[in-house]
């Protein structure tokens, strides 16, 4: 007997008498990762895993690749630049600043009143960060100038996210960064920087700030010329929309609360004050010289306003609603309303200020157009449900979330009802065709519906319900679902029947321990 | 009568015990799947008599940890399961005292540990489970007391035990999931019988 009992736990080693799960429960703070995800020109996303405070590249068929990032940094907020071409990161990293002979090496070990932060901006392109720019931890917005090559930080305070203040913190600050080398270029331009416009050729910016625009040359970061939109010291005026025109001579801005718009001419400098109806609630600019005009609309007022950018006349167009959304593209301007219970939608055609009006079932949540050979041929609104009224069908769309399905070439509407809320939405045109990608809340398919043809949608399995889509560098789409443990689809349209998947890499690092900066414990 | 004392039990007799234990574990990853800074265990030794004073130990430990972790912050939930099997080896040596025996060990390990999450229980596709399995080795030195009841004379006796003592083993690395440590304080406890 002796001689063979040592075989026990040998035997036992060998079998798997614990397949079942563990009857445990366990919490911790927050998720694996975060569903804003951040598509690449290389074909697949960004994303921050807050729980092992690192950043992981997820493509379809590979596995997730950890991006290192200087100073072993968290990221915070993830931003692509114009093309997916580079990942702006903001970051954050853990220092210990106790006075003791032990080496601290975890975040767990250090005197919270000891722990302190570091923070930045990481440049990250492919799967290396290849340059780390020194951003105040307070900001965490960033406006992309035409090219690829500059890019300013500063802060969204309506964001919502904490301010970190280390010491000082200077609110009239943005850091304009060179996007090839990481090199940050700080300057003060006035309270509360918050919009940020760049001209054609990226060879300016115009800061916007309280009470204050200034125009910077983006070759030696100098202030050409600062404009004061009030000259009373008392009085604030906080930009709340802002364009270039086209040829970049204007700015036009509107001010939060009042009926002025404000043009400052850049290149004779000097301010010009127009006393509008009402407060703006919208404002589209053209973004081409084709169409060289400026929209406004009105929440409170039923008509739209449109001036010239040559002699800023104003041509106004009646309404039958107020609206209080613009969407332009080429030659049109959509109007809308996402917050009365109105229905009307209208196209403006801005070659003749000819208005069409469509009427949608339901109050309109949110509205995309799409472009089919540089023309744009179709609008999809997202309707949402309003209080019932009507026939018992009446009733029972008023009471559902629907789509509509707009011709632009035309005047039909076709309005859809959905069986849940719309989570996400992206229009894509292929080999000629238009098509909606509809997600739908708690729903596993994708809708997939042919805009020419709206009412026969094709349903596409998913692998989890899905929480939003995104659009690919490449035209392809991403859509992220909930999935404790990392799911992303990968949609090709031309062939939606092949769908990729990346998943589990919110696993990546998950038993790491969370260590302080290497570099700080040098 | 010294002589008598010590000779009263044998070591060169075989032992086998069923077993407690608890090892410590201090380690953020192992947090996803207890909450408590130790890792209880179940299993078994077997020793095997060498001299009068020295045995050879044969130890199994097994342990399950891990169920429905929680996500504030989310609204989804994920299964984690972490089971360690770990197999000791090593001399014992002690001195008997009547029918006490105070001894040391110390004794080689090698650990097995598997991990298993699971983003939805209720599918069996492999895009939500994920496996990792990991091997490494350690190390227990250990003092503990066995008592042993029953005559000398007897073929088959019921003895218990209880031991403590400091083990480490390194890291079990689970790949890209990270790895998770085990060192600390150790505890075992069992009974069983001798013969």
């Amino acid at each position: 007997m002796a001689r063979t009992t040592w075989l026990i736990p040998l035997g036992l080693m060998g079998c798997d008498p614990f397949g079942h799960w563990p009857e445990g429960v366990e919490s911790i703070e927050g998720p694996l990762w975060d569903r804003d995800v951040v598509p690449s020109a290389d074909g697949g996303v960004y994303v921050a895993l807050p729980q092992a405070h690192a950043l992981a590249y997820a493509a379809p068929g590979t596995d997730a690749v950890r991006v290192e990032l200087e100073h072993d940094a968290e990221p915070t907020r993830l931003l692509a630049s114009p093309g997916a071409t580079r990942l702006l990161a903001f970051t954050q990293w853990p220092i210990c600043t106790a006075e003791t002979d032990e080496k601290i090496e975890l975040v767990e070990d250090c005197p919270f009143d000891s722990l302190d932060w570091g923070y930045g901006l990481d440049l990250v392109s492919g799967t290396d960060a290849y340059a780390t720019a020194e951003v105040p931890g307070f900001m965490n917005a960033i406006a992309f100038a035409p090219g690829d090559a500059t890019a300013v930080a500063y802060l969204d305070y309506e964001s919502g996210d904490d301010l970190p203040v280390d010491g000082v913190v200077d609110l009239s600050q943005v850091v304009f960064l060179d996007l090839e080398d990481g090199s940050a270029h700080t300057m003060s331009v006035g309270f509360s920087p918050n919009n940020i416009l760049f001209s054609q050729k990226a060879d300016k910016a115009v800061v916007l700030s309280r009470s204050k625009a200034t125009v910077i040359g983006l070759e030696d970061f100098e202030t050409l010329v600062t404009y004061d939109l009030t000259l009373d010291a008392d009085a604030v005026v906080d930009p709340v929309g802002a364009q270039l025109t086209p040829d970049g001579r204007y700015a036009i801005i509107s001010v939060q609360g009042s009926s002025d718009l404000y043009t400052l001419d850049l290149e004779v400098p000097h301010v010009d004050i127009k006393e509008l109806v009402a407060a703006p609630s919208a404002m589209w600019v053209s973004p081409t010289t084709d169409y060289d005009f400026t929209v406004l609309g009105y929440a409170s007022e039923t008509r739209l306003d449109v001036y010239d950018h040559v002699y800023f006349n104003n041509q106004p167009v009646v309404l039958e609603e107020p609206i209080d959304r613009l969407v332009g593209a080429d030659g049109i301007v959509v109007a809308y309303n996402d917050r009365a219970s109105t229905h009307d939608i209208y196209r403006l055609d801005l070659s003749t200020l000819e208005l069409t009006e469509y009427v949608a079932a339901n109050p309109v949540s949110s509205l995309e157009i799409l472009d089919v050979g540089g023309t744009p041929a179709f609008a999809v609104a997202v309707l949402r449900p309003e209080s019932a009224g009507g026939s018992d069908l009446d009733q029972y769309q008023d009471q559902n979330w629907g789509l509509a399905v707009l011709d632009l070439l035309g005047d039909d509407i076709v309005n859809l009802v959905v069986e849940s809320e719309p989570v996400g939405m992206a229009l894509a045109e292929r080999d000629g065709r238009a098509y909606a990608l509809v997600l739908l809340d708690g729903v596993e398919t994708l809708l997939m519906i042919d805009l020419a043809a709206p009412s026969a949608a094709r349903q596409i399995e998913l692998a989890a319900a899905p929480l939003g889509i995104g659009e690919m560098p490449d035209g392809s789409f991403y859509i992220t679902h909930d999935s404790p443990l990392g799911l992303i689809t990968f949609l090709d349209p031309t062939d939606p029947s092949s769908l990729e998947t990346a998943s589990g890499f919110a696993t990546l690092g998950l038993f790491d321990d969370y260590e302080l900066s290497a570099q700080e414990q040098e | 009568m010294i002589a008598l004392l010590f000779a009263s039990v044998s070591l060169a007799a075989t032992e086998l015990s069923l077993e407690l234990g608890s090892t410590h574990a201090s380690d953020r990853g192992y947090s996803l799947f207890s909450s408590r800074e130790a890792m209880g265990s179940w299993g078994a030794r077997v020793g095997f008599g060498l001299t009068d004073r020295t045995s050879l130990l044969v130890d199994w430990q097994h342990s399950g940890k891990g169920g429905e972790v929680e996500t504030t912050g989310d609204d989804v939930d994920f299964q984690a399961a972490l089971t360690v099997d770990q197999l000791a080896v090593g001399p014992r040596v002690g001195v008997h005292i009547q029918n006490v025996m105070p001894y040391a060990t110390v004794q080689a390990v090698a650990m097995r540990g598997r991990v298993r999450l699971d983003g939805d229980r209720d599918s069996t596709d492999d895009l939500d489970e994920w496996k990792r399995s990991a091997l490494t080795a350690g190390g227990l030195a250990m003092g503990g007391v066995q008592v042993i009841v029953g005559e000398p004379e007897r073929a088959v006796r019921l003895s218990g035990h209880l031991e403590m003592g400091y083990g480490h083993a390194f890291p079990l690395d689970f790949g890209d999931f990270g790895s998770i440590s085990f060192h600390g304080f150790a505890l075992r406890g069992g009974a069983g019988i001798v013969f």
